[in-house]
């Protein structure tokens, strides 16, 4: 392999912790952020105070937040990824680099928000990347959130490759037939038809009621450190074996992009590979950022699952479903678990890897990608194996 | 600035290029050094690197490269249009341009529709919109 494969296995995954998922948490995103990340400590059987290093969401939960509700002795790295929701992947990058660089021991990786009894989606400001572009030349035209635009890369390749609505319906479906395996999942007990997803409501066409990611109340964490470190954890650790971030051209607009398909994941696949020495045929499953259904699609395309145009017909009859071939975002996903901005993705490949899933655990797991997508272009690819 | 119009607004783009819209024009950024039209507005050509860039007017003819209907509240201000259509628009000059498609029943709209400019008022403001030809 090239030199790209220095930063392979510099990460191990020890812990991981959730709070409840719901619609209206009752609580302070801060009390979801405490709770999860005492739950990471636990699972990684460490004391919360030898967390140095954090990762904190652009717009959530803050260092100082957490050095104090933690108790944290000190935190010497702790920079804010602006890549929305491709920074909880990517920050298994910075992790590496630090955790190599001896900059940090342990590094809590966090999310915790009331997305659905907060602000919604629709309300709130964003800061991601490009916001400004986005005020300026697409709210003139009612183009507000991120659905719209979504809708409108699923439209062209719609078009372009004859991808059909049956199959954004059998992304759906696959979500939602995994989420009701998944007693964490918010639709854990409410089960999705072809019928009811092909005639539900229309939000913004393609896009219809269930190609849309849910808005959540919760938190999740993740506590990273080295492998040799890892060696005293309490449960068998898991390895990034690759990791990498990627950006479009014209990152802020759909306009600017020569090819209208490009995304972060395109370039930073090639390099997550390379640095694991693994591909595509070497995974058993994939956690894929699903916050619209064809979202899903075209980052199998991307991340190489399939070649573009071809992921509708990969994602048919099942194929990414609980039994099916290729098994995709086994916990429910954005779609179907809960949205906690792509790190519920990070902890369900590390728990299918430990064979701690219980109904919905793979029958074969050593390696799986977890991709993640944000502020309409950043992308980030890592693969993580037993 | 050496050729073309001079820019409107110069520190602010998106200003520059709206103030057309009142105008009853569309006009895209193109590059006094390469040639190549623009849009989103830059301060540099990403071409040729040239900050000579000035607003020149575009026919105002392009296709569909892209649409959505947007039928649920998401922008108050456009509540009373639902269900509209926001359309990628490739302009004959190359960029693409966001714009409301205007004219049409949402169910008939294709890829690589031929659409010509128009101006209306939306949210106050006279913008381009396109029609079908």
């Amino acid at each position: 392999m090239s030199g790209d494969v220095g930063l392979r296995d510099a990460v191990a995954v020890i812990g991981v912790g959730e709070t409840e998922y719901s619609k209206r948490s009752g609580q302070s995103p801060v009390a979801l952020a405490v709770e999860a990340s005492l739950a990471a400590a636990e699972d990684a059987g460490i004391d919360i105070r030898d967390v140095d290093g954090f990762l904190p969401y652009a717009s959530g939960i803050t260092t100082e937040d957490m050095m104090a509700n933690l108790s944290l002795r000190q935190v010497t790295f702790a920079p804010t990824i602006r890549m929305g929701g491709a920074s909880a992947v990517a920050g298994l990058l910075y992790a590496a680099l630090a955790l190599r660089a001896g900059l940090a021991s342990y590094i809590l990786l966090l999310r915790a928000r009331n997305g659905s009894s907060g602000p919604r989606v629709g309300d709130r400001r964003s800061t991601g990347a490009g916001e400004e572009f986005k005020e300026d030349f697409e709210l003139p035209y009612g183009l507000n959130t991120p659905g719209q635009r979504y809708a409108l890369m699923c439209r062209h390749h719609m078009h372009r490759y004859g991808t059909t609505r049956e199959q954004l319906g059998a992304v759906a479906l696959a979500h939602r037939a995994h989420a009701n395996a998944n007693p964490t999942a918010l639709m854990y007990e409410r089960t999705l038809t072809m019928e009811q997803y092909l005639t539900a409501r229309p939000i913004a066409e393609p896009y219809h009621l269930f190609d849309c990611c849910l808005e959540s109340d919760g938190g999740a964490a993740v506590i990273l450190t080295t492998p040799d470190r890892a060696r005293d954890a309490r449960r068998p650790s898991v390895l990034v074996g690759g990791v990498a971030e990627g950006h479009p051209q014209s990152a802020d607009s759909l306009l600017g992009r020569d090819d209208f398909l490009e995304i972060g994941l395109t370039t930073a696949a090639s390099r997550a590979w390379a640095m694991a020495g693994l591909g595509p045929s070497d995974m058993d499953a994939a956690m894929v950022y699903d916050c619209f259904t064809f979202q899903t699609i075209q980052q199998l395309e991307e991340a190489g699952f399939c070649p573009r145009g071809e992921g509708g017909a990969f994602v048919e009859d099942g194929a990414i479903g609980p039994g099916g071939r290729f098994p995709v975002n086994t916990h429910g996903g954005l779609l179907s678990q809960a949205h906690i901005l792509g790190l519920n993705h990070v902890v369900e490949a590390t728990r299918q890897l430990r064979g701690e899933c219980g109904d919905r655990q793979l029958a074969r797991c050593d390696a799986v990608a977890v991709t993640g997508w944000g502020d309409l272009g950043d992308g980030a690819l890592a693969i993580l194996h037993r | 600035m050496t050729t073309g119009q001079a820019m409107p607004g110069a520190d602010n783009l998106a200003e520059a290029y709206f103030s057309w819209h009142d105008q009853g024009e569309l006009r895209l950024q193109r590059c006094s050094g390469c040639g190549r039209w623009r849009h989103p507005p830059l301060v540099t050509c990403p071409e040729c690197g040239s900050s000579d860039l000035s607003w020149q007017p575009a026919s105002g003819l392009g296709t569909v490269f892209s649409w959505t209907v947007t039928h649920y509240p998401l922008v108050q201000a456009f509540s009373e249009l639902l269900p509209y259509v926001d359309a990628v628009v490739a302009c004959e000059e190359g960029p693409r341009v966001f714009a409301l498609l205007l004219g049409v029943d949402p169910d008939t709209v294709s890829l690589d529709m031929p659409v010509r400019v128009d101006f209306a008022d939306l949210a106050g403001s006279r913008r381009a919109v396109f029609r079908p030809m």
